[in-house]
């Protein structure tokens, strides 16, 4: 049933969410329209992320929590409230992929997803030696000194934008181009780290078990910020708002190891995160953006 | 007192050989190859193989951060020689449990401290970390094995922990220096408080930049030829796979202590906010053996992975010769621009044309440039007073000055334009 409702969910957001980017992209919208759009795309943000998480961690009210955690992230809020659609649409486009693709892998049989899993990430080495290897060669062999030259300096730039879009203070503390706050909740940070310590050791122990939301949680983080990098310049979030609800899946997936398995201690510092959470979402978005009354 | 190893070993060369250019550097370059050597003989001890011992030790040498800090003749390229001996004998420890060798890892960590300021931080971490691998065998012998580190520890720290006593100001110098400045945002204590704090933690973070790695190194000239990273770029696809299978194919113990030692390292990087390789050079070696990981796991696969780790390590043997022949050729002509142009021909040229009793006027005075006027001086054997202005050279009966190309205040003196090595002129040398 949760395989179904994922199969549908995730076509129909993919194919509204790809229309309306044809729509945004192809025509400047009028200003009386960015407003509502903003607030449908928004509103599919949370659905798709409550029907993702709702499936990783197979229950509903995780994901409203997940929902209403990602409607608070302070960088989701800005760019609603700044109605910039362009900049929120890949998150409903790119949920709605992550739903079709989970759903097409729960069908899959175990044995035969390992097997896949074996030969996938046997072709990943290779194909990543061969790549690199292939590039070093170029940059070293090819006789185009100033090509040469750009590439490898291009190359160092995209590694450092995407390496700083990961500061600690970039991602809780103050992000370009949001008035106060960093890309999430302050408070997130402990859940967080939590997340991605729990879904890295769980990849490193047993790197084919890991399930596909673990994986795109996983992998979508990291491919978000390095494919802005590459397109674009800094700030890169809004090329890469994407990882919004990644990194709330993350604090999700570190809160639920907090409140089951570190007993009493772990619930009172969930408990006193919220509290905190709440209090600095309210002082965040009460901060005007620049350029709104 | 910081640096008393680094000191004395310069001093006992100095007493057998003559003081010049090459006997500057030897120091760290004597460092660097026990280096190298010492990475042979860790590797051989973790992975029982000549072979990976062979690329671990190959892969330190050719890495351009380790191999530039040891030719610039400072102490920081100590600290990788003190951490690989801690490395070898807790590795050794861990296999054996003899209580030798924690002593003896002690005793390096401890030595550290005698080299270069960061292991003031290093030093008290990587010794937890020592306890934490001690007691996690939780016995009595594990027990009696940690007091007897700790005591080695305590009774090597003792004379320097005297000497910090007895010369409180010294200390506090420290302190300022690297909580002002150029250093923790010149924020002094406030910067380790409130929101000012997330700077070292984002320092921390920028030490592990993949820019900084493997494509451009650190900012500044001296450090690196902004052409390569710390490490040759081939060696990310086994550092990533050598993270995700060390785990499993290295001992808990072992692994914990590769993990801890590169994940630390950058911590006196991050207190005094400045991500400089110097700071954190220990990184080097455990970056080395956690890649040698990669590579053992990868030649332990099918033929075509086997085929893939002759490549990387082909390509990075074709990097290392452009790094190279970079370092030794246009290299020097970029960085000579950025440290001020050709100041060692404007010291020879200087020392040439002036009489012993001549005064030195310093009409322009480049980066570095009283580094450079003491080590050429002292190298041979002349001394002379400095000045900084005019009005003090009227009682000399001779003047030799270094000044800009076409200076009209040294109208009618006899020129020596100092050439850089592109033709171009930067400085000259001027006498009266």
């Amino acid at each position: 049933m949760m395989a179904r409702r994922g199969w549908w969910l995730g076509a129909a957001a993919t194919i509204f969410c790809a229309l309306l980017a044809t729509l945004v992209t192809a025509s400047p919208l009028s200003s009386i329209w960015t407003r509502p759009l903003t607030v449908v795309v928004a509103t599919a943000d949370a659905v798709l992320l409550y029907a993702f998480a709702a499936r990783q961690f197979e229950r509903p009210v995780i994901g409203w929590a997940a929902a209403v955690l990602l409607l608070l992230t302070p960088a989701h809020a800005y760019f609603v409230r700044t109605g910039s659609p362009r900049v929120l649409l890949p998150v409903p486009l790119l949920l709605g992929c992550a739903l079709l693709l989970t759903a097409h892998q729960r069908e899959l049989r175990e044995a035969a997803r390992r097997a896949r899993g074996r030969t996938l990430a046997a072709r990943a080495i290779v194909g990543g030696a061969i790549g690199l290897c292939g590039i070093s060669l170029a940059l070293l062999i090819v006789p185009m000194g100033s090509v040469r030259s750009v590439a490898w300096q291009r190359a160092a730039t995209v590694a450092d934008w995407f390496w700083t879009f990961f500061l600690p203070s970039n991602l809780f503390v103050k992000a370009e181009p949001l008035p106060s706050c960093g890309l999430f909740l302050l408070v997130a940070a402990v859940p967080m780290a939590v997340g991605v310590y729990t879904l890295v050791k769980a990849a490193l122990e047993d790197p084919l078990g890991l399930s596909a939301e673990s994986l795109i949680v996983l992998v979508g983080s990291l491919a978000a910020p390095f494919g802005a990098a590459v397109t674009g310049v800094p700030p890169l979030i809004t090329r890469a708002l994407i990882v919004l609800p990644l990194g709330v899946l993350l604090s999700v997936s570190g809160s639920l190891v907090m409140w089951h398995q570190w007993g009493l201690a772990g619930r009172v510092v969930l408990v006193a995160l919220a509290l905190g959470g709440a209090a600095q979402a309210y002082l965040c978005l009460q901060c005007s953006p620049s350029g709104l009354p | 007192m910081r640096e008393p190893v680094w000191v004395y070993w310069a001093a006992a060369l100095l007493s057998v050989l003559p003081f010049s250019e090459t006997l500057v550097r030897l120091p760290s370059a004597c460092a660097a190859v026990a280096d190298v050597v010492l990475m042979f003989f860790v590797a051989r001890e973790i992975f029982g193989s000549t072979k990976l011992a062979t690329f671990a030790s190959a892969a330190l040498l050719l890495s351009p951060g380790h191999f530039i800090q040891g030719r610039i003749g400072s102490m920081q390229i100590g600290m990788v020689t003190m951490t690989l001996g801690w490395v070898w004998f807790m590795v050794r420890y861990l296999r054996t449990h003899r209580r030798r060798d924690v002593v003896l890892a002690a005793g390096c960590l401890a030595a550290g401290i005698y080299i270069y300021a960061a292991a003031l931080v290093m030093t008290p971490i990587y010794f937890a970390l020592t306890a934490l691998l001690v007691v996690r065998r939780r016995n009595a012998a594990a027990r009696s094995d940690l007091v007897a580190a700790g005591a080695t520890f305590g009774l090597l720290l003792l004379p320097i922990a005297v000497w910090f006593v007895t010369h409180p100001h010294y200390v506090l110098g420290e302190v300022a220096y690297y909580t002002h400045g150029d250093y923790n945002k010149n924020l002094g204590w406030r910067g380790f408080l409130g929101a000012d704090a997330v700077h070292h933690l984002d320092m921390w973070w920028s030490s592990f930049s993949p820019d900084h790695l493997f494509f451009s190194g650190d900012s500044d000239m001296r450090f690196s030829t902004r052409t390569a990273g710390y490490f040759l770029v081939a060696m990310a696809f086994p550092l990533a796979i050598g993270f995700v299978t060390a785990r499993r194919s290295l001992s808990p113990d072992v692994w914990l202590l590769l993990w801890a030692g590169f994940v630390l390292a950058p911590v006196p990087a991050a207190v005094v906010s400045n991500d400089e390789l110097k700071r954190f050079l220990t990184l080097v070696p455990f970056a080395v053996l956690i890649a040698t990981c990669g590579l053992q796991w990868m030649l332990a696969q099918g033929r075509v992975a086997r085929l893939c780790s002759v490549l990387l390590v082909a390509f990075g043997l074709m990097q290392a010769s452009s790094f190279l022949n970079y370092y030794f050729g246009p290299y020097r002509l970029v960085a000579a621009k950025k440290m001020g142009g050709n100041v060692r021909g404007a010291v020879h040229e200087m020392l040439a044309v002036a009489a012993p009793t001549d005064c030195i006027l310093l009409a322009v005075e480049p980066y570095y440039f009283q580094d450079e006027w003491n080590l050429y001086t002292r190298a041979y054997g002349r001394t002379f007073v400095t000045t900084p202005r005019f009005a003090e050279t009227s009682a000399c009966t001779g003047v030799t000055a270094l000044g800009a190309p076409d200076d009209p205040r040294f109208e009618g003196w006899s020129t020596s334009p100092i050439h850089e090595m592109t033709g171009e002129v930067r400085l000259a040398v001027y006498h009266r």
